[in-house]
């Protein structure tokens, strides 16, 4: 399923709204010159158990464990993103019976896959 | 407890079934669908491995996914904002593969498991960098262990430093995030050189001994800035991968003074000098990420995954370095070996399972963990094709083979069972003998049909590897992920920088000349990246060589993959058929069958190497 334009507007407005009021979007570097190891890790945003259980199905569901995150990381304006993510990723659900999503499984060759 | 690991949906999608904590099968996905480097979920993988486990999908306990897709999207979202307003190429490149596919991996997954998948009644998840962490610490040799991971990117973290302990646990020291990347850093100056991402970082290592590291105070001024403890920042400015479809752009073609190389052109000394540079600075920054895990540790030996341990060559500069005692790396160090530390992680962080450990010994199994065919089976697909071959005793066929190599053939091997990881390691291999001048030229352009400067590995008796490398005593290696140098007195004169003048940068005639009396397996900084062959998990291939030597006085044998350019390794005796059918291999062994190319009839059937993009 293709991103429509209605998508694109949304994530799009966000993603500006998001940057204009958050002073850090990405995990903070620590303050000093010696190290850039980052002062965050898969811990702070996960918490001590790394291990999850990985489950939603319903948009509440799913807001609520990103929600958890970006309290995690102390970026509360990304919560802006729960709505337009949940939506986007409704409309994009698999359906019963085609679950199983087979693309022609190649990769690009002109960027780093992520 | 049937554990099933998975990666999927980034690239190099694989399964793994443990259990009890015992690795009981693995296998990239590629090897089934013939797609390199495959991202669809592992379908056929999970079938073969749970073939293997000889149990149903009802009788699995857990399943386990290599990363966590929530975190993931949160690393996007946030790249949505910090390239705001200009984000529409990511939102267009990746909205689909995050909102249709990666977040609904658990729905998927009922597609196959039913609504429930395993007894557990949930789909967990370990983040990809803990993933990459338990494939290294878990199956390693060492009771307790620094570990060192690092990727392109996982969901945020790039580069992590672990402590592997006693009492199993792995606990997470020093991270650093996106888009600070050594993994990415490598894959822009892989596709600054015209090589594919993803794939062609391989041929950026193997490229690197014939340039200068001229550019690398040019890399370390201006793409990355480099610390004492080995983190590091990469300046923004150069790369485009968080917003575009490129890897990079305009400013680095001024950086290094021309167009990025076009794919499949003639390759300069710029590129060779671009890939020295950016391999010292990859070195620099692994050595120094070690001391730093050595210091933060305490612990005496290392093991290393991701993607970036697949670079033998600084694996062997951080051998020789001596920081640590013994260092070991997940032969599938990719993320196909995600799959495999999803599952041993879960085993012991979620389940309390005992990790499975014996001192001195790793639990890899030699990384055969994939298929194999009875002779039994081999001869009826052949007896459907109406090939022409010949069932041997053990004893006899080791005879012939060794007679066929030193006559300068060169064979395909299939036997075993099939190697999880990028490598080939003598099950399902390519091999020839390394002391002919033309060996390396032959398998290159008649056999593989890819670029002639890459060179060759030598699997050599462990017992005898002292004889022809210098090994720094550590001769552990048995899965060919570290280089070490030919033994000096093996080395012959060889002037590099001549050779390119006099050859005009021919790459197929400066390879051509003889380096060392084993030319085959000798690049041109007279290196080698070595496997150590003991015979525990593939006694044929240890027999085999034994027999080579017993012909010869040679204890080594070239080893390369059993390919072509672009095709994944052979999985089934008809890709094994196929592939030397219609490659200029002079025979095949596939178990206890033997077949020669001479007394073949004409092949009729489909040649797939066009079916297969090249890398």
């Amino acid at each position: 399923m293709n991103l429509t334009d209605q998508e694109k507007i949304m994530l799009s407005s966000v993603a500006e709204k998001v940057k204009k009021y958050s002073s850090r979007i990405y995990p903070e570097l620590p303050e000093g010159e010696n190290s850039s190891f980052s002062r965050e890790m898969d811990t702070d945003f996960l918490g001590e158990e790394v291990c999850k259980e990985y489950d939603f199905s319903t948009p509440v569901e799913f807001r609520k464990r990103m929600e958890e995150i970006w309290e995690r990381r102390g970026v509360v304006e990304m919560k802006s993103f729960s709505v337009p993510a949940a939506v986007a990723l409704f409309k994009n659900k698999p359906e019963n019976g085609s679950r199983i999503r087979k693309s022609d499984g190649k990769i690009s060759e002109y960027i780093y896959e992520f | 407890m049937n554990i099933l690991g998975i990666s999927a949906l980034y690239h190099d999608s694989a399964a793994c079934l443990i259990r009890n904590g015992e690795i009981i099968a693995a296998a990239q996905e590629e090897r089934f669908s013939r797609i390199r480097h495959d991202r669809n979920l592992p379908l056929s993988a999970i079938e073969y491995c749970l073939r293997e486990g000889k149990i149903g999908k009802e009788e699995l306990d857990c399943i386990v996914f290599y990363d966590d897709p929530f975190l993931a999207l949160d690393r996007f979202c946030a790249n949505l904002a910090e390239e705001a307003p200009e984000n529409h190429l990511l939102l267009e490149k990746s909205f689909h593969s995050f909102f249709g596919d990666k977040l609904w991996i658990h729905e998927q997954l009922k597609g196959i498991f039913g609504e429930k998948p395993g007894r557990y009644g949930k789909l967990l998840t370990v983040p990809h960098h803990f993933s990459h962490a338990a494939s290294a610490f878990y199956p390693s040799p060492f009771e307790e262990a620094a570990v060192l991971t690092v990727d392109g990117v996982g969901e945020w973290a790039t580069t992590c430093i672990f402590s592997g302990e006693k009492d199993g646990k792995i606990k997470l020291l020093r991270q650093m995030n996106y888009p600070h990347s050594l993994g990415l850093l490598y894959s822009a100056i892989t596709y600054f050189c015209g090589f594919k991402v993803n794939s062609g970082e391989y041929k950026l290592m193997g490229l690197a001994p014939y340039g200068k590291p001229v550019y690398k105070d040019l890399i370390r001024e201006n793409l990355v800035s480099i610390k004492e403890d080995g983190s590091f920042t990469l300046n923004m400015e150069y790369f485009s991968f968080q917003n575009s479809t490129v890897m990079c752009g305009e400013k680095m073609e001024t950086l290094f003074g021309g167009k990025c190389r076009e794919r499949e052109s003639n390759l300069t000394q710029r590129e060779m000098d671009i890939a020295s540079s950016i391999q010292c600075v990859t070195e620099e920054i692994l050595l120094k990420l070690a001391k730093t895990a050595k210091e933060i540790t305490g612990k005496k030996n290392l093991t290393l995954a991701g993607g970036v341990a697949l670079n033998c060559v600084a694996n062997g500069k951080l051998r020789e370095s001596g920081i640590f005692d013994r260092i070991w790396v997940q032969p599938a160090s990719g993320d196909a070996g995600g799959a495999l530390g999803a599952a041993l992680y879960a085993s012991i962080h979620k389940f309390q399972e005992k990790r499975v450990w014996k001192k001195g010994q790793d639990a890899q199994k030699g990384s055969y963990l994939g298929p194999e065919y009875t002779t039994e089976e081999i001869r009826k697909y052949l007896d459907k094709e109406g090939a022409i071959y010949k069932v041997m005793e053990e004893k006899d066929l080791l005879q012939y083979a060794a007679k066929r190599l030193a006559e300068g053939a060169a064979a395909g091997l299939f036997r075993n069972r099939m190697e999880f990881g990028p490598r080939a390691l003598g099950a399902r291999s390519i091999i020839a003998d390394p002391r002919r001048k033309d060996a390396q030229s032959k398998v290159n352009m008649k056999i593989k049909f890819r670029e002639s400067f890459r060179p060759f590995a030598p699997a050599v008796l462990a017992e005898k590897v002292q004889e022809y490398f210098d090994t720094n005593g550590d001769i552990a290696d048995s899965y060919m992920l570290f280089t070490a140098p030919v033994a000096e007195k093996r080395r012959l004169p060889f002037d590099l920088e001549k050779s390119l003048s006099d050859f005009e940068e021919d790459m197929l005639k400066v390879s051509s000349v003889p380096r060392s009396d084993i030319p085959a397996v000798t690049h041109v900084d007279y290196s080698a990246r070595i496997q150590c062959v003991d015979g525990k998990w593939n006694p044929f291939f240890y027999e085999l060589l034994k027999e080579f030597e017993r012909q010869t006085s040679c204890a080594v044998l070239v080893n390369t993959s059993f390919n072509v350019r672009g095709e994944p390794i052979v999985n089934t005796p008809e890709d094994a058929y196929i592939c030397f059918m219609t490659t200029g291999l002079d025979f095949l062994i596939m178990e206890n069958c033997v077949l020669e190319k001479s007394e073949q009839k004409e092949f009729t059937g489909k040649d797939r190497r066009k079916q297969y993009e090249l890398d």
